[in-house]
């Protein structure tokens, strides 16, 4: 019986709850407008921008340049343009090709406007050029063909939507933008299996590829501490800490040993096989 | 049961009235008699003081001078039934606002609730099986105690103590009633507090333990006798059973021709009357505790067993 | 009188102060003040118990209102914007300058219009007045003239109508300018006139209609534009529901399903069905800091799942169907959910809410948006629950093995006595009592009987058919215990029965609480009880490529190793559909993997379950028989019935080559931990433990699981668990744990659950939970001898499969709805929820995306995360109904390397090969059988994943090509529409893009040329005449992506051609094509049905050998006479048509 008085008794603490929550109420209601989204601010420059620079440098022997055999399309075969393998590109002991960008820091923390000139990517003697290249989110992702061979275009993110699109000779370029970053969309055309590209995006400018001689430089990049990632499509990632005062430019120097590889993907095991 | 489960009882809605008896029986026990107690001692003033019992009518305050002689109902009666009107009205309305009706869930056939326990009024009924077949329990029983309820009056030859709460004047018809009522109430407590699953008999603090096992025979009185064949078992019984009455008889006896007063009133029944009463007394008021005892005590089943019907 | 002087005296002797009467002069207004007071005060208790006391629902109707009030404010706003934004974009604008002109237009037209119909009006209702006035008097008239008997008054009721339909009638009338003219007509005139006006009004309306059709057009496009692409309301929708709010009607709101369910939940949870989404944030969540608030919150958020509702509405299927509890229940939070003693249907817990769906659904193996009831569902199978339990629909199979069997006794009695009968009638109809007229009957019930004893032997057959293929669906979960002597290390079994997942953590198989002596009694007696061969051994293989074949055939879509193994991580990975192979090494002997991988399903001996025994060579010996038995030799020599022929397992044949088997074998045996000892175990050939050892494998139910010798027909040891959700609590056995449960203590830990507000033990997800978790819990501190405990093993569960398996259980309950409420489909639908059985048998899904949304096994693996490894994943059958034709889908779940028929020839030879070669000793049994069908896929060869063959039986078949099709809605049976043949100028042109650089087609598919296949990743359009459905492969050209997206097919193929209203080639095409008017994608669709070997090698693409053509090559118009006979076949249902395949080596 008593149970039942105790319930009267919430009932009537409710009654008072619920002619709080009147008042209460409205000052909740004020942030919910803002909570959706979570935009981050503007980033607005102070002039006190930084640099860094670097060098990619590959220790061990050169590998062989392969020759690709394109044989099975001789349009390919046929075009201009080098033959050889570009996966894994040292010369004299610098390693091209490889995407640097800063993680972490203002970086992070404020969003910066998307530039309005398009990212081209170029398929030419069946090959993409650039093979590793950076992109801003949203910004337009421009292919051409400038082969006389029919392509398609296929990359396969995970946090972005795919699409798989074909480029026939001539046909006019396909322009598409990338809403999230994601490092890195491996791009591949099924109809020529060595045609690879890796896009890297990034919400933020601060990326840069390695040129053939191992160089690379991002420019004003605001003060602050970030990690710098360097990822390479065959060595796989290394990454520095740095830190950056106002108007200071930094060297970031990086090695890839010849024997690393890139580290097994992120992967899902099979539901349940752990003990209880 | 244990104290989580004892709450669990006393709180549960039908068990309210029960409950409640526990304070209320003994509480207007005591006041029926205090009054009893007023009008004996005014009995005393009265009869010590003649001219005062001319004068006076009033029979239930010690009179005194200046006083009117006879009061009318209104207002001085029906102010005080208004007033216990309110009061139980009062009563009544916290009660059903606090406790709903004791619903339980759609009765399923293939599932019967252990203890099954009748409705608080009947627990009395309902442990009385225990200790008598149930012909004996169920029917018998009840009719006798009704029929004997309904033969008091008659048997009374008490002219005494009619209308007014009196102590000295009706020891016999009070103890009597007493003694039965509170036997009922009783037996209503066992059923409600002391029988738990399996109608087993636990103790106040014991567990009422659904997996609980115990051992214990119940034989009948001639076994225990060696006596196995039929109308012997029969025989023997009426024999004891006969015994019984005649011990009982006397004693009641004994305890009705105790005092002066009593024995006038005795003197004054006839032989019919005290038969009639000696019969009830003993079959509802004495059988009935004394099996209990011989149940409980030596773990006797029957002590009369016939084909037909065991006491 | 005397009374009254005396009294008299009495005064005047009265002392001055006398004393005062204890009645009389006592006042009782202070003790009735008092009452009455508390009588008034609990008349105001009462009140207010009766309005908000037992109407808590009120108060939260209020929080409510406020609340949501609020929120939609912001709402609005919000939407206001974006909506403002929205009008601001040009598309907008567009439309609804569109709008505005198309409104315009109209308005110039309509102005005039309204304007006459406005005067048309006025005249209306001028002429309406006298006109209705003079006919209900005409009617009145006539209704009299009616009725009268006399003539002479009938006549002179005609002559008044008459004079009344001639007089003229006068009233006034505004003209056509508008003024108002006088007018005297008769009632006729009257009549055509006051129609005439009527019609013109109608005939205005129409034409307005008309011309306000483009505004309206119009208007509705801006809208729709508008509602598509604010995602949402619009702020005239959320001022809608403001207004709703505004008028809000407290009461208690109630759903009624036909008196069946009575739902008052939304009297409190009012946001469930609100169209907008409304979140606890929304609802003033305070996170924890005001309880009381947070719960409101919490009961005023919308149904997290809309689409849900969709299909199962509210006002059809209430609330407390699904989620249980009181529904009817207002009075408080506990009576509403159910949360107390005497309510049977408790509200499900959050984490089992899916337990509410299986009332109805329980007949689904797979029921998709459930995973949770799934995943308990698939457990039940999986773990062997189900060898124990009886559960309805879980053990269909072996039910439906043992109803044939049984009938088929019960028909050959019927037969022996039809026989007798016979003989009887005969001799009657014989003998010289009978009378001559008699006889005929007689011999008319003589031909009777005949036809009815061969009606007896039809059925007899068709039953021994059906339980031959019952045979071949029933699966154990464990492996066949018979063949331990050539599988197992001797010394390894009691390390294994003594604790599985010491060995092989979260293995199926349970660990039954036995002590050490009873572990070598069982493993004695298993190990004496095994068939006695020994295998021929094998050559080893090589171990890498073993590791490669086990990385890419698909191995790991059901079993799963430690990454170590291939170079994968160190975590485990791969599906828990079958064992994990980390350790294999140690247990299995080398040969005996062998001939596993090589083919699972090859048993020593045959079982005979007509003589309960294994058969072996001798038996066959004595009908000089060869000792081989498969789908073609399945009958028994000794009485003819058939046998169990196959190891009773899922695993299936992946048609590998001895060499590859081998390699496997090799690579799996090198699975162990260095330098690993077992204890001997020399016990085991102890004759004396064997009947112990029998005692113990019986009660633990061991044959539940396992093929055990003596054991094929024991029975099921469990209680049965397809209604144990409904089973009384008082049913379930707490036993000494009943006590402190029920007073709400935890009885292990003592820990009181009431104040530490975690749920119960005393109910039913309680027993389940804690049973799952140790199932001799209930076993605690009772005396019992050992076979009294509890039988049923720990089965090491980890937390989610226990939450998994206890929604699954307190779903199965006796559903008391009304059949209109459960899930019985019919057609399609019914044909899926039959299919996901086999499907899951099987586990289709561990490398297949069968349901849309659902990620296999596979995709799961690193190795098919790259762009390249996706290229390597098996189809997807989200529609493959859709896309292929029913009767090949059947053919090739039969083959799925799509022999040709000379392959099949050759194996036929093969077989009977071994056949001769083993003659009558074990060798044949022994031997590696030959491969049905070929070491290939049939469709995909370029996948290193490969489908492998199930030996499904005809049952099974069908049911999966049911599945597939319902699964994608198509019609049974189906009729492939007819192609208009290729014109041979459409050939050309065909041929021409096919090999242009534009649609470089046959650079990624199959062309038959093994240089160009190795590189290929999509099949040969030879196989598109009988595999593909024509309005399928239209849909796939026009856009891959949306079918199978992500696959290496680019979509963008074609684009449309407005002018012509038809696809055309998205590139440049051959000169051909610009005279060309008709579709392209038409054209190409039907060039691939039509395209024939030779036309692909003209395709220029290296042709390819003929030899290595696929299937339908080898003879073009051998596919078509499969077809053809298929079809024909397929008449007379399709199990017929599969006997008569080719495809069945005979």
């Amino acid at each position: 019986m008593l149970k039942k008085i105790g319930t009267v008794c919430a009932m009537l603490t409710l009654a008072a709850v619920v002619v709080a929550v009147g008042c209460k109420g409205k000052t909740k209601k004020a942030e919910d407008g803002g909570t959706d989204g979570g935009s981050k601010p503007q980033y607005a420059s102070k002039g006190d921008e930084g640099t860094i620079t670097g060098k990619v440098s590959y220790d061990g022997p050169p590998p062989a340049l392969k020759k690709i055999d394109m044989s099975q399309d001789a349009n390919c075969a046929g075009a201009a343009g080098d033959k050889s393998a570009d996966d894994l590109l040292v010369a004299d002991g610098k390693l091209a090709n490889v995407f640097v960008y800063l993680k972490g820091g203002p970086a992070d923390k404020f969003s910066f406007p998307t530039p309005s000139d398009p990212v081209v990517l170029d398929q030419q003697g069946c090959r993409y050029h650039p093979r590793v290249f950076g992109i801003q989110t949203n910004q337009t992702f421009k292919v051409i063909n400038s082969d006389s061979t029919t392509h398609n275009i296929h990359p396969s993110p995970k946090v972005n939507p795919e699409w798989n699109k074909m480029q026939a000779q001539g046909a006019a370029p396909i322009e598409e933008k990338f809403k999230r970053p994601e490092t890195l969309i491996p791009v591949k055309c099924n109809q020529h299996p060595w045609m690879k590209a890796n896009i890297g995006v990034l919400a933020h400018p601060y990326f840069a590829v390695s040129a053939k001689d191992g160089s690379y430089t991002i420019k004003n990049v605001p003060p602050g501490t970030y990690t710098l990632v360097f990822w390479h499509e065959t060595k796989g990632e290394q990454t520095q800490q740095v830190t950056i005062a106002a108007k200071e430019s930094k060297t970031q120097d990086v090695t890839y040993k010849a024997g690393a590889t890139a580290a097994a993907t992120s992967m899902q095991i099979g539901p349940a096989l752990v003990l209880p | 049961m244990d104290w989580a489960q004892l709450w669990t009882i006393v709180s549960a809605p039908d068990n309210v009235p029960i409950v409640a008896m526990l304070f209320l029986v003994p509480f207007f026990m005591w006041m029926g008699l205090r009054q009893a107690r007023a009008n004996d001692r005014l009995a005393e003033q009265l009869e010590g003081d003649p001219t005062l019992a001319k004068t006076h009518h009033r029979k239930t305050w010690p009179w005194k001078p200046h006083w009117s002689r006879e009061l009318h109902v209104w207002p001085y009666l029906l102010r005080i039934e208004f007033l216990a009107v309110l009061i139980v009205t009062v009563i009544l309305f916290v009660w059903s606002i606090t406790l709903n009706a004791p619903l339980e869930e759609p009765a399923n056939p293939n599932l019967t609730m252990n203890p099954s326990k009748a409705p608080w009024y009947f627990l009395g009924l309902q442990e009385m099986l225990v200790y008598f077949d149930p012909w004996i329990a169920g029917v018998v029983m009840p009719s006798l105690m009704l029929v004997g309820l309904m033969a008091f009056p008659y048997v009374d030859s008490n002219p005494l103590g009619v209308g007014y709460y009196t102590w000295k004047q009706r020891k016999v018809a009070i103890g009597a009633f007493l003694w039965g009522f509170i036997m009922w109430i009783a037996l209503i407590f066992i059923g409600t507090f002391i029988r738990g699953p399996g109608w087993v008999w636990f103790w106040p603090g014991q567990t009422w333990d659904h997996n609980v096992q115990l051992y214990e025979i119940n034989r009948d009185l001639p076994d225990i006798f060696g006596i196995t064949s039929q109308p012997w078992k029969g025989i023997f019984g009426l024999l004891v059973v006969g015994a019984f009455y005649l011990i009982a008889g006397l004693a009641i006896h004994i305890v009705v021709t105790w005092s002066k007063f009593e024995k006038k009133i005795f003197e004054r029944t006839t032989l019919l009357q005290y038969s009639v009463f000696q019969f009830f007394a003993i079959t509802v008021l004495v059988s009935m505790p004394v099996k209990l005892l011989i149940r409980q005590l030596f773990r006797i089943k029957y002590v009369m067993v016939t084909p037909w019907f065991n006491i | 009188m005397a009374d009254t002087t005396q009294s008299e005296q009495l005064e005047k002797r009265a002392p001055d102060t006398p004393e005062l009467d204890p009645i009389a002069d006592r006042s009782m207004s202070g003790a009735l003040l008092i009452s009455s007071l508390l009588l008034v005060v609990t008349l105001i208790w009462s009140l207010y118990d009766e309005v908000v006391g037992q109407r808590p629902w009120r108060s939260y109707q209020r929080d409510f209102v406020s609340k949501y009030g609020e929120y939609l404010e912001t709402a609005k706003e919000q939407q206001g914007k974006s909506e403002a934004e929205i009008k601001s974009s040009p598309e907008y604008q567009e439309l609804n300058q569109a709008y505005e002109e198309a409104a315009a237009a109209a308005k110039a037209k309509t102005d005039p219009i309204d304007e006459q119909g406005k005067r048309l009006d006025d005249k209306i209702t001028a002429v309406t007045a006298p006109f209705t006035d003079a006919r209900s008097w005409i009617v009145a008239k006539t209704y009299q003239l009616e009725v009268t008997e006399s003539e002479s008054a009938k006549s002179s009721l005609r002559a008044a109508i008459e004079r009344k339909k001639q007089e003229k009638i006068d009233f006034t009338m505004p003209n056509d300018e508008g003024k108002e003219e006088k007018k005297s007509l008769t009632f006729p005139e009257l009549e055509t006139h006051y129609n005439s006006l009527r019609d013109e009004k109608a005939r205005l309306g129409a034409e307005r209609v008309q011309i306000t059709q483009p505004r309206d057009a119009a208007q509705k496009k801006r809208d729709e534009y508008m509602q598509d692409h604010l995602g949402g309301l619009t702020a005239e929708q959320v001022a809608g529901l403001q207004r709703k709010v505004e008028d809000f009607k407290f009461e208690i709101k109630q759903i009624n399903v036909g008196g069946v369910v009575i739902d008052r939940c939304e009297s409190c949870h009012l946001g469930v069905r609100e169209p907008i989404k409304l979140t606890k944030k929304n609802m003033g969540w305070t996170d924890g800091e005001d309880p009381a608030e947070d719960a409101a919150a919490a009961a005023f958020v919308s149904h997290p799942n809309k689409e849900l509702l969709k299909t199962h509405d509210p006002d059809r299927f209430g609330c407390s169907t699904c989620h249980g509890g009181n529904g009817r229940g207002t009075t408080s939070v506990e009576k509403g959910h159910g949360r107390y003693k005497h309510w049977l249907w408790p509200m499900y817990y959050k984490e089992n809410v899916e337990a509410g769906c299986n009332q109805c659904h329980n007949r689904d193996r797979v029921l998709q948006g459930a995973d949770l009831l799934n995943r308990g569902k698939n457990l039940f199978q999986v773990r062997g629950c189900a060898g124990c339990h009886r559960y309805e629909a879980f053990d269909r199979e072996a039910d439906a093995l043992s109803n044939a069997r049984q009938s088929i006794k019960t028909l050959e009695l019927e037969r022996t006595d039809r026989g007798r009968e016979y003989e009887q009638t005969k001799a009657e109809a014989g003998a010289a009592s009978t009378k001559e007229e008699d006889v005929p009957k007689l011999l008319k019930k003589l031909d009777a009987i005949r036809q009815m004893i061969s009606q007896v032997d039809a059925r007899v057959d068709e039953f021994d058919l059906q339980a031959k293929y019952l045979m071949q669906d029933v699966k154990k979960i464990g492996p066949n215990l018979k063949e331990i002597k050539a599988k197992l290390r001797k010394d390894w079994i009691p390390v294994w029965l003594s604790d599985p997942q010491a060995f092989r953590p979260g293995t199926k198989m349970p660990t039954f609480r036995l002590e050490d002596d009873e572990i070598k009694a069982v493993s004695a007696f298993l190990w004496q009880s095994a068939l006695e061969v020994k295998l021929p051994s094998q050559p080893q293989g090589d171990a890498a490529h073993g590791k490669e074949l086990f990385k890419t055939l698909g191995c790991l879509g059901c079993h799963s190793i430690n990454g170590q193994a291939i170079d994968m991580g160190n975590q485990v990975i791969g599906g828990d559909f079958a064992a994990n192979l980390s350790r294999v090494g140690e247990k299995a002997n080398y040969d005996y993997i062998v001939r596993w991988v090589h083919n699972p399903r090859q048993r020593l001996a045959p079982y005979s379950p007509t003589l309960k025994r294994d058969l072996t060579p001798a038996d066959y010996k004595k009908k000089n028989l060869p000792f081989v038995f498969d789908d073609d030799h399945s009958k028994s020599p000794v009485d003819g019935r058939e046998l169990q022929i196959q190891n009773m397992t899922v695993m299936p044949n992946f048609r590998l080559s001895d060499q590859d088997a081998h390699d496997i074998a090799t690579f799996l045996t090198m699975q162990k931990r260095p330098g690993v000892e077992y204890r001997n175990a020399s016990f085991l050939d102890d004759a004396s433990l064997k009947s112990r050892g029998e005692q113990l494998v019986r009660r633990y139910g061991c044959a539940a699981c396992h093929e055990i010798k003596g054991m094929e027909d024991e029975q099921r040891i469990g209680t049965e668990l397809t209604l144990e959700g409904s089973k009384p609590i008082e049913r379930l056995d707490f036993a000494l744990l009943q006590e402190p449960a029920m007073r709400g203590e935890d009885p292990i830990t003592g820990a009181d659950l009431n104040r530490e507000g975690r749920e119960g033990w005393y109910d039913h997800k309680g027993f389940f939970e804690n049973k799952l978790r140790s199932p001799g819990i209930y076993d605690r501190g009772k005396v019992k001898s050992a076979d009294e405990r509890l039988r049923m093993p720990n089965i090491y569960l980890p937390e989610s499969d226990v939450t998994a398996l206890t929604t699954f259980l307190l779903g199965s309950v006796e559903t008391n709805l009304p059949q209109s409420m459960r899930y019985n489909p019919s057609g399609g639908k019914k044909s899926v929820q039959d299919g996901w059985w086999v499907v899951q048998k099987y586990n289709c899904m561990g490398c297949h995306n069968v349901l849309v949304g659902q990620d296999s096994i596979l995709m799961g693996l690193p190795m098919y995360q790259s762009a390249d490894g996706k290229e390597q994943l098996p189809p997807r059958l989200t529609s493959e109904g859709a896309r292929v034709n029913p009767d090949w889908l059947l053919r090739f779940l039969k083959d799925p390397s799509q022999a040709t028929p000379a392959e099949r020839a050759s194996l036929a030879q093969a077989v009977s090969g071994h056949a001769q070669a083993g003659g009558d000793d074990w060798t044949a049994s022994l031997a590696l059988h030959a491969q049905p069908g070929a070491n290939r896929n049939g469709v995909r060869r370029y996948l290193k994943a490969r489908m492998p063959t199930f030996n499904f039986s005809p049952n099974e078949l069908q049911a999966l090509v049911n599945f597939f099709m319902g699964a994608s809605s198509q019609a049974q049976p189906y009729i492939p529409e007819r192609l208009d043949p290729l014109a041979a100028d459409e050939q050309g042109m065909a041929r021409a893009l096919f090999s242009s650089n534009a649609a470089p087609c046959l650079k990624c598919h199959m062309t038959g040329d093994p240089a160009h296949d190795a590189r290929a990743t999509a099949p040969n359009f030879l196989l598109a005449p009988e595999r593909l459905k024509p309005a399928w492969t239209r849909r796939w050209l026009l856009d891959p992506q949306l079918i199978s997206p992500g696959t290496s097919m680019p979509s963008d193929l074609f684009k449309r051609d407005q002018a012509h209203d038809r696809w055309v080639f998205n590139g440049p095409t051959p000169p051909a094509f610009q005279t060309y008017e008709k579709d392209h994608v038409d054209l190409l669709v039907r060039y691939m049905f039509q395209i024939s070997l030779e036309e692909q090698k003209r395709l220029g693409t290296g042709g390819g050998a003929p030899s290595a053509a696929p299937a339908p090559a080898s003879a073009g118009n051998k596919t078509a006479s499969i077809d053809r006979k298929t079809r024909r076949l397929s008449s007379r249902g399709p199990i017929a048509a599969i006997r008569a395949l080719p495809g069945k080596s005979d």
